[in-house]
């Protein structure tokens, strides 16, 4: 069994069997770091045909018979792009500013495709929270931001905050001042890095 | 109290592309898991697409223990591997398709906070 399977595993770059043996570190080791390791939950991830129906799905998400919307949609743009690149095995794309979808080629018997899709998460409301107070923003700013990182437009805002875009736009540009940036890009870019 | 101030959507896309580009300029350079399925004798049915090269005996030992077991004691395992001087967290979910029993295998670097930070 061990020698058919000894061919399968990838040397992609960059390369995940590394070949520089880096120095020890101080770190946890030992049982606590098993541990830690076994209470880090596995990314949520779907495994989907070419199809795009699921194959496979991380536990906790059995009831989900098909990709739902619009991560599918977005899937859909990732496949197109990775056919179109028989050489690039991953695509990332976006569905909001802090929902991200992750599209890995796995290759299957017969010349098939497989796709892992996997969902990630930037924990932007922690990174908004943090640049209320580094940046010392007022509770609305706040919002306005947190709005921002999901990717809503001005309209968006004012109906849902039920203030003007008039005033969405100048709470926009004293969250530019006081972060010394001033496209509304350039913030989300910020706040993203935010440490 | 809503106004009826309207952003010319060319705008609003630009700025949607622009952000994307950031966001997933960021995840792209985010390293992700290794993805396998396996049958239900530990073959792979489904592997990263790319160029192979053979398995890492550490990983191997892993995987003939996991699979020396019975069907029925397969769960959800998790295992801290060493490998060429890096600590690699290997999963194996056992799922049920078609009726036979079927496993997804994740092979990722594992880093605590602080290894992350000294990296």
């Amino acid at each position: 069994m061990w020698s058919s399977f000894a061919v399968w595993l990838p040397i992609a770059e960059p390369r995940w069997i590394p070949r520089i043996v880096k120095p020890p570190r101080s770190e946890p080791t030992g049982d606590a770091t098993l541990e830690l390791a076994r209470s880090r939950e596995a990314p949520p991830f779907y495994v989907v045909d070419d199809q795009l129906e699921i194959v496979f799905r991380t536990l906790g998400h059995e009831g989900v018979a098909v990709l739902p919307e619009p991560i599918a949609s977005v899937a859909r743009r990732l496949r197109a792009k990775l056919l179109a690149e028989p050489h690039t095995p991953s695509a990332v794309g976006m569905v909001s500013p802090t929902e991200i979808v992750r599209l890995l080629r796995l290759d299957a018997y017969g010349g098939a495709y497989h796709y892992a899709v996997f969902l990630e998460r930037f924990a932007a409301r922690n990174s908004v929270d943090r640049a209320v107070a580094r940046f010392g923003l007022s509770p609305r700013e706040g919002e306005v931001l947190d709005a921002l990182m999901r990717g809503e437009s001005t309209n968006e805002m004012s109906a849902r905050l039920g203030i003007s875009g008039t005033t969405v736009q100048e709470h926009i540009r004293k969250i530019g001042r006081k972060t010394n940036v001033t496209k509304r890009s350039e913030i989300v870019a910020m706040v993203i890095e935010l440490r | 109290m809503n106004g009826n101030h309207s952003e010319p959507p060319s705008r609003s896309a630009t700025v949607h592309r622009i952000i994307e580009a950031v966001v997933t300029g960021i995840t792209g350079e985010r390293s992700a898991p290794y993805v396998f399925l396996l049958d239900e004798d530990g073959r792979p049915t489904a592997w990263p697409a790319g160029p192979r090269e053979a398995m890492p005996p550490e990983l191997a030992r892993v995987l003939q223990a996991y699979f020396a077991k019975s069907a029925q004691l397969r769960g959800i395992f998790t295992e801290l591997v060493q490998i060429g001087g890096m600590r690699m967290s290997v999963r194996i979910i056992p799922y049920h398709a078609a009726g036979a029993n079927r496993y997804a295998l994740t092979v990722e670097r594992f880093a605590t906070r602080a290894s992350a930070s000294s990296a």
